[in-house]
């Protein structure tokens, strides 16, 4: 009921209002998480509620304890000459904003464990082949000869009979034409 | 219809090939795998093995897909740091490579639309010289590169001197083009870990001779197989040990690393006593007496230590709860003054100058946000002051109270200057304050404050909790 409490009735200012009300109890709001009582009390004190986010936030260490920065100095022992100092920045930064983020939909987050990727290679469509794209870039020679098969199986592929298990084995290019 | 089949399959491709490559980037990034990853021949063979048609993106592909994910994600940070109504408050590292490149490493954080503590890498950027200067030039730039230059509320960073410098300079700079709230008085704060780890550093200092021979008794142990039997033997021969515990060796690159070896080594202290006189090899066994100054200094570094956990592993790190734990600190480190060991109590003292000094310079940003706590308040902050130093309790408060009236002031639309006096001389709000003040002098211990004690102390055991009470309320 106090949360109705028009600030601007009383006369005194909101961190007058503030001070005057008592003191929550600890044992009741014990795992309180105080932004969101910031957030709730953000129309009685509107000026004050956002002064105290900015205080909140004050960081009291420089120490990251985010699992993710931990990789710091690993980056640093592993890959110490190789990487330029402008891809170091690209990773960590993109490393640690995804984390944060659940982009579009389906696509999972940073937390891909291999096991799930594994599984999602195993179980990709046996009918799609590789794009053209990285032909384009042919970036390992030893397998060019490969890929252009690939290729072509593709090409075929697209209008073979996508369900059955034999479309990728038993697949004649004849008759596509 | 079979060019309509023909379109929608390969659209359905490109889906899968940008799904390919999209969690190939991620796999890349969550294991901090180097970009040719795929193209190593254990895991193209795996990948044949799984799916023999299956070509893996190669590395310039992922490499320009991160690239591009780095842009895009960078253009929403900006985005979302230009929308929000409140200021950022960094914090500034410096990494060192192998190579010794210096590395600036800038985190924001800030409360979002959500009303969510958020902390977000702005830069990771390769700084050379790393000198206080060049490096406030290029924080400027990095700053204005994000277009937050007028959105700074503070600044954490370690003291060295050329940290020092680079706080000062960029405290002129932001402060010239009007970025900074009261002239940047709340504008540098220091590094509590820092503080911590140099409270640990000194304890472990007075043991450094047993310090050694638990090392080299760890070292001794983990030798060889034999060796590990050995102990073995002898843990059954001891019985009674908690043998689930893992002997540490300390690293100089982790921060409290000594402390976490002579914690786990004094569990095992008699198995070492029983190996020494089993194992004619084994010499460096440390003596009764510097066992015996091991665990006091452990059982007195366990507060520090487990503030250190609770920095580390707050849920919400809002700054409301750090002033309770600091103020902790303090506590311990003024009841060691009295101890009966003069070694302790000269390393209290030693520890006592090293912590004020960062309290005296920093104590006003740490009980604000504790007073914008609404169980804190000005009542808890009263009681914590008055713990320590009952003398300047008044004095310390009032200079809290003053600052926040002059703060809120900034942010208030429709105060005016007079409104700051006439507040301040209010005293209405403080005779409660008083009151309460005078039944905690009388010994009463107030039923809400064991609660927040309880509260604060809920990751420890009852018996700490109650050892700490006793300790208080002497």
């Amino acid at each position: 009921m106090h949360q109705r409490q028009l600030v601007t009735e009383t006369g005194k200012s909101q961190l007058d209002v503030y001070f005057d009300e008592a003191n929550l109890d600890f044992h009741c709001y014990e795992d309180m998480d105080v932004l969101q009582w910031w957030k709730r009390n953000n129309n009685r004190f509107p000026d004050l509620s956002i002064l105290a986010c900015d205080l909140l936030s004050v960081p009291i260490t420089t120490v990251a304890s985010d699992f993710e920065f931990c990789m710091g100095s690993r980056v640093f022992n592993k890959y110490k000459d190789r990487l330029l100092s402008k891809n170091v920045e690209t990773r960590m930064c993109t490393r640690t904003w995804l984390h944060n983020f659940v982009s579009n939909g389906n696509l999972c987050n940073l937390n891909v464990n291999l096991y799930d990727f594994i599984v999602l290679i195993a179980t990709f469509q046996f009918n799609y082949y590789p794009p053209q794209l990285w032909h384009v870039d042919g970036a390992d020679d030893n397998d060019e000869d490969d890929d252009d098969d690939d290729f072509e199986e593709t090409m075929n592929k697209v209008d073979g009979d996508v369900q059955t298990e034999q479309a990728s084995t038993d697949f004649d290019f004849e008759d596509d034409n | 219809m079979l060019q309509q089949n023909m379109e929608s399959d390969s659209e359905e491709v490109d889906q899968m090939e940008s799904r390919l490559v999209h969690l190939c980037a991620f796999v890349i990034l969550a294991n901090d795998f180097p970009f040719h990853h795929f193209e190593d021949d254990a895991i193209k063979d795996l990948t044949e093995f799984l799916n023999p048609n299956l070509v893996m993106p190669p590395s310039n592909v992922l490499e320009a897909y991160v690239s591009d994910l780095y842009t895009k994600e960078k253009d929403k940070l900006k985005q979302q740091l230009a929308t929000i109504p409140n200021k950022i408050s960094l914090t500034f590292e410096l990494w060192e490579s192998c190579t010794t490149d210096t590395y600036i490493c800038l985190t924001a954080h800030f409360v979002d639309a959500d009303w969510k503590l958020n902390s977000k890498l702005l830069n990771f950027y390769l700084v050379f010289p790393p000198t206080g200067v060049y490096m406030c030039e290029k924080m400027v730039e990095l700053l204005n590169d994000w277009g937050i230059e007028k959105k700074i509320f503070s600044l954490t960073l370690d003291d060295s001197s050329e940290n020092n410098v680079l706080q000062q300079q960029l405290k002129t700079q932001l402060g010239l083009e009007n970025g900074l709230l009261c002239d940047g008085e709340f504008f540098h704060a220091h590094c509590f870990a820092r503080i911590l780890k140099l409270i640990v550093e000194e304890g472990c200092k007075l043991v450094s001779g047993a310090v050694y021979k638990i090392r080299q008794s760890i070292m001794f142990v983990r030798r060889s197989k034999s060796q590990k039997e050995n102990f073995k033997e002898c843990i059954e021969k001891v019985g009674g040990i908690d043998s689930s515990v893992r002997l540490h060796l300390d690293m100089t690159t982790r921060v409290y690393s000594a402390y976490l070896m002579l914690e786990s080594a004094v569990k095992y202290r008699r198995v070492f006593e029983s190996l020494h006189l089993y194992d004619d090899n084994y010499e460096l066994c440390p003596s009764s007496e510097e066992w015996e100054k091991v665990e006091k200094i452990c059982a007195f570094l366990l507060p520090f230590s487990e503030t250190a956990n609770m920095i580390n592993g707050a849920t919400h790190r809002t700054s409301n709860l750090y002033f309770l734990q600091v103020w902790k600190v303090q506590c311990v480190l003024i009841d060691s003054l009295g101890d009966e060991d003069k070694d302790i109590k000269r390393m209290a003292e030693r520890m006592l100058t090293k912590f004020e000094k960062y309290w005296e310079e920093y104590s006003v940003v740490l009980a604000l946000g504790a007073v914008l706590d609404p169980r804190i308040k000005l009542s808890t902050l009263a009681y914590c002051y008055s713990k320590l130093d009952a003398s300047t309790c008044e004095r310390k408060l009032q200079q809290v109270k003053s600052k926040l009236y002059m703060l809120f002031d900034k942010y208030s639309s429709k105060s005016t200057s007079s409104g700051v006096q006439r507040t301040i001389q209010d005293q209405s709000s403080s005779v409660p304050l008083q009151n309460k003040l005078k039944s905690l002098s009388q010994g009463l211990f107030d039923v809400s404050f064991f609660f927040f004690l309880n509260w604060q102390f809920s990751f420890l055991n009852l018996f700490n909790l109650i050892a700490f009470l006793l300790t208080c309320e002497i």
